[in-house]
């Protein structure tokens, strides 16, 4: 699964738009019966890049391009959003004081805390309350303590309108590499990223 | 058919908001294939007393059920991007003459899918099937109905106390 490209960093994460599903059925009488349709929301995120040289827009764009747009999937985590949390050693492990707005079966990715079989890995969440979590098959070791966690998404498609990626908006300059006596391009972009079950 | 449903589903079924998703299950019976195909309409596999069912992009063309004995069609579109449906067709309709497929569909609540009891299964029989490189679309009809007579039904014949009220 190909991940996607933290490098350059976007200028800009939106916080994400919430995509989930209903079916209602309106009656006679006049009330209206509605039930889930899925078995949790879904995010959508977009990434502002501004500024970017040449060389970065080719990155992103180069990627986009060998997933197809949006034909093949990959694993992206949240580059700019760190929150800080508190692990405690349960088996499995519980995310705590932390108002986190996930659902079970998402997933976050985990560092610096005293449990050292969980760090710098990414782990799917069991839903405990609004500001716990604990992490799916994880054990418990070390003390108490604090931790970065952040979002992780292992299955994410780029969304396209009319399966076209739009011209990056170019602040100035010719698409060409610097190099002696040659001057770069500087662009502004954004890609929209969208979680998939 | 009576429909039996636990006292939990009962309570389920007549809330006016919930988020538990309702979710079809459907097991594909193929004459002479190793085993039966088993689909959820969900974005989740699965497990129903034991048996899992695989998530797949599902679309049915009517959510409600039948109520009365009439003959109910009911066309459910697969999505088939891997074509695994065509190699099933071709292996198992395709060569006999009378491909005699039939699909039990369960009706779950995709929180507590055991319970709805396995036994609760409608049973339709597959009628036709088409299929192209992106779409596998299946015509089923139930079965086990008496299509030849139909018979007025005591409830429409009663007078409920309205004696003057026309009655079908």
């Amino acid at each position: 699964m190909p991940t996607y490209p933290n490098t350059p960093l976007p200028s800009m994460v939106s916080a994400p738009e919430i995509i989930d599903s209903s079916l209602r059925f309106s009656v006679d009488q006049g009330y209206e019966v509605r039930r889930a349709r899925t078995s949790h929301p879904r995010r959508r995120w977009t990434l502002s890049y501004l500024g970017k040289t040449v060389d970065e827009m080719r990155i992103i764009r180069d990627f986009l391009q060998q997933q197809r747009l949006g034909v093949l999937d990959f694993a992206w985590a949240h580059p700019t959003a760190i929150d800080h949390v508190t692990i405690v050693p349960t088996t499995p492990v519980t995310a705590q004081n932390w108002r986190h707005g996930l659902f079970t079966g998402m997933w976050v990715g985990i560092r610096g805390s005293p449990n050292p079989g969980i760090n710098e890995q990414y782990w799917s969440v069991i839903w405990v309350d609004d500001t716990q979590v604990r992490l799916n098959g994880t054990t418990a070791a070390g003390i108490a303590g604090g931790a970065d966690a952040w979002v992780f998404v292992p299955h994410a498609v780029g969304i396209f309108q009319d399966d076209t990626m739009a011209s990056p908006e170019t602040l100035i300059g010719p698409e060409q590499i610097p190099y002696t006596g040659r001057r770069g391009g500087f662009y502004n972009f954004s890609v929209v990223l969208e979680e998939l079950f | 058919m009576p429909r039996t449903l636990s006292t939990t589903l009962l309570v389920e079924k007549n809330k006016l908001q919930s988020t538990h998703p309702w979710v079809y299950l459907f097991e594909v019976s193929i004459v002479g294939a190793p085993g039966p195909y088993r689909l959820a309409a969900y974005d989740q596999d699965v497990v129903f007393h034991g048996l899992n069912f695989l998530r797949a992009p599902l679309t049915l063309d009517a959510l409600e059920e039948p109520t009365n004995a009439s003959l109910v069609n009911l066309r459910v579109t697969v999505q088939n991007v891997d074509q695994e449906v065509i190699s099933l067709l071709e292996n198992y309709w395709a060569s006999s003459g009378d491909p005699a497929w039939t699909c039990t569909i369960w009706t779950i609540d995709a929180t507590q899918p055991n319970e709805t009891p396995f036994f609760a299964g409608e049973v339709f029989t597959v009628q036709q099937c088409a299929t192209d490189y992106v779409n596998a679309s299946f015509d089923l009809v139930a079965e086990g109905l008496t299509l030849s007579m139909l018979l007025p039904k005591r409830r429409y014949t009663a007078s409920n106390g309205y004696t003057k009220l026309v009655r079908r």
